[in-house]
């Protein structure tokens, strides 16, 4: 049976550009017989977050830390579950309502450990990796405030199952 | 000296995307964090502990963490992306 390694099976991408669903499933499942699950997120601008009339989103992050720091959270959920292949992609700079903010993919070989792992990721890409988002209104730009729920969320992950 | 890397609404407020901190290493984030806030006493609220987190060398570190003088340093504010 073929053997992965972390290098090949994790793809982290932090780009400006839009990204497509179906080309990251197909990163996911493509020659991988040994595959049974694919589970994936999508995040998108919403259009009210703190204050009503967002007309878009500005994404920043720290260059030199992000890929860095999302390498490490899909390598602490390798560790944790037996998962087969991940696709991690944030965009950064302006965006518009509706668009696509995130994504996470994983692929495993029954459904239980991608779902965990997924939900995982996130739950720590929102509570370490370093984006900031600022809010554009029509009256003016705020950045966003971090939130209780959020910590609370990969706080859960931390308590012995 | 140590420079300090700072990001988003810290970056901001301060109009500062870095500051060379004159103090004297080895130390501490907590010593860091200390002489950030008496440098920047008219925003001191950026720094306080409840709210600015700091990284070393790309990893999120704790207050007792020792710095020297190669090491990247970086104040920002708890991260929302998602």
């Amino acid at each position: 049976m073929r053997k992965y390694t972390n290098i090949e099976n994790v793809k982290i991408s932090i780009q400006e550009n839009d990204f497509s669903i179906e080309k990251e499933h197909y990163f996911l499942t493509n020659h991988a017989p040994e595959t049974g699950a694919v589970v994936t997120f999508t995040g998108r601008v919403r259009e009210f977050s703190e204050q009503p009339d967002i007309t878009g989103l500005f994404l920043e992050h720290y260059p030199s830390m992000t890929e860095k720091s999302l390498k490490r959270i899909t390598q602490q959920a390798q560790q944790r579950w037996d998962i087969q292949r991940i696709s991690v992609i944030h965009r950064i700079g302006s965006l518009a309502v509706e668009d696509q903010i995130v994504f996470v993919g994983v692929s495993s070989a029954h459904r239980e450990a991608a779902f965990e792992a997924a939900r995982y990721i996130m739950d720590y890409l929102k509570t370490e990796a370093p984006f900031w988002k600022k809010e554009i209104t029509r009256s003016g730009e705020h950045w966003v405030e971090a939130r209780e729920k959020d910590q609370a969320a990969r706080a859960h992950w931390s308590n012995p199952d | 000296m140590i420079r300090i890397y700072f990001f988003a609404k810290i970056k901001e407020e301060l109009s500062l995307d870095y500051f060379d901190l004159d103090i004297k290493t080895p130390c501490t984030v907590f010593e860091i964090r200390k002489s950030l806030i008496s440098e920047f006493n008219t925003h001191k609220k950026l720094f306080s502990i409840d709210y600015a987190r700091c990284a070393v060398n790309q990893e999120l570190t704790d207050e007792n963490k020792s710095i020297d003088l190669n090491d990247e340093v970086a104040f920002f504010p708890p991260v929302t992306g998602g």
